[in-house]
């Protein structure tokens, strides 16, 4: 059965091989420069390709820990939709309380006309009204 | 006659009472608006996903074996360079995979803080302007009704405040529902594993590419014997190189004080969910506003 492996696990593989790389290119630093060479070139030329490789799979072991953390993320997110959609609900409410407004308003203004005698007026008001209606 | 007089009185006084009671009972949610005003804002700076995403394809660059054209390479080397070049193909595809997840989890957060910043809104309750003309509408029809016998217009402007008074806490309660639903969730992913992705991942990743630059440019530096000239070349290439390095790891720096502000300031929201307008908070909330215009202003040149 394969060992589980988590995102902090992983974590820990990346900086060991990081600090792998660190130390080997010390002692490349060391030994193999401009002013002395106590390796030969076939030595400083395989403990470079070492340390690519050993700063490559840290890179890979990065990268197994961010999906690892993908997934634990995947529960919350899910639990953060739903309060988004209540929220989202909840603004809708608010925002008909002023549509309700609308209406009283219109329905005010019709009143008006109407009393007031106004065919003109009264034609406007209804419009209103049928669009505080729709809103 | 008198007795008539006295209830108006006292019915008067009752309803000034009640009035007051209510506007007392009023939640000021400026500050809670402003606050997730600037963390939508903030948190839509997602650029640090896409530079996480393109780590492999920049690092294949720096894994040129440039001494090849001088020294025949052994077989272990050949098959080590194999191999990396394999992982970077792997990982290319994988991270692209994980940066569509990135994105919509930052996605999540940004829309809950736009959801919040809405819902705490006042523009969200039009009102005011609506209440205001609804007066002036309810008075012309008093005065064609019943000349001086209508509603008299401190009542509509009593009922009128009332009203808005009503709307006012049921608004605060229902921001207040809704961040106590949040914060849970909300913590687990901006303290949890999407913090430790930002903080230790991204950085780490790029700290890596650092060392991956110095180890490249140092082997060039020392190979095949160049002139000045060409050392002089090598060296302003690998500050190029360090820069752009530094800078993305700048955007990785702000990009986590911005979730950590997000944090605290929500786990602050919860913790004073029942009065949203606490001095201290509203304080502590527009000093985290500051601080997100600063992380934005960093992450807007990045």
């Amino acid at each position: 059965m394969p060992l589980a492996l988590t995102p902090d696990d992983a974590r820990t593989v990346a900086d060991a091989l990081r600090a792998a790389e660190h130390s080997v290119k010390h002692y490349m630093d060391e030994n193999y420069n401009q002013d002395q060479h106590k390796i030969s070139r076939a030595e400083y030329d395989s403990l470079y390709e070492f340390c690519q490789t050993l700063l490559c799979l840290s890179n890979d072991a990065t990268t197994a820990a961010v999906g690892l953390s993908l997934d634990a993320l995947a529960v919350p997110v899910v639990e953060l939709k739903g309060v988004i959609e209540e929220a989202n609900q909840k603004i809708k409410t608010l925002t008909k309380i002023s549509s309700v407004m609308s209406c009283v308003s219109a329905l005010v203004n019709l009143a008006t006309s109407i009393i007031d005698r106004n065919p003109g007026a009264i034609v406007t008001s209804v419009n209103k009204l049928r669009h505080a209606i729709r809103a | 006659m008198k007795f008539q007089i006295r209830k108006k009185r006292g019915l008067f006084a009752l309803a000034c009472l009640c009035m007051v009671v209510l506007a007392t009972s009023c939640t000021n949610l400026t500050a809670v608006q402003e606050w997730s005003k600037s963390s939508l804002e903030a948190s839509q700076f997602n650029g640090i996903v896409a530079t996480y995403a393109d780590t492999p394809v920049r690092l294949k660059r720096y894994d040129a074996m440039h001494f090849r054209q001088y020294r025949k390479p052994t077989e272990e080397q050949k098959k080590m360079f194999a191999l990396r070049q394999k992982v970077y193909g792997t990982n290319a595809i994988e991270r692209q995979i994980q940066a569509e997840a990135l994105t919509k989890v930052l996605s999540v957060v940004s829309d809950y803080m736009g959801a919040l910043s809405t819902l705490s809104a006042d523009g969200t309750i039009v009102y005011s302007k609506n209440f205001n003309a609804l007066n002036t509408e309810i008075c012309t029809l008093n005065a064609k009704l019943h000349a001086g016998k209508g509603i008299s217009t401190s009542t509509l402007g009593a009922v009128g405040s009332i009203v808005q008074m009503l709307i006012k806490p049921y608004q605060a309660r229902q921001v207040k529902n809704i961040i106590e639903q949040a914060n849970a969730p909300l913590q687990a992913i901006l303290a949890g594993e999407l913090r430790e992705i930002v903080a230790n991942d991204f950085q780490d990743d790029l700290k890596a590419e650092s060392d991956n630059i110095d180890l490249y440019y140092d082997a060039l530096l020392i190979d095949g014997h160049p002139s000045s000239a060409a050392k002089d070349a090598v060296t302003e290439w690998r500050e190029v190189r360090r820069e752009q390095n530094s800078a993305r790891l700048h955007a990785v720096t702000a990009y986590l004080t911005v979730l950590d502000n997000l944090s605290k300031g929500h786990q602050k929201l919860y913790d004073h969910r029942n009065k949203l307008d606490d001095k201290s908070l509203v304080t502590d909330l527009y000093a985290l506003v500051l601080d997100l215009r600063k992380q934005i202003a960093i992450l807007a040149k990045a």
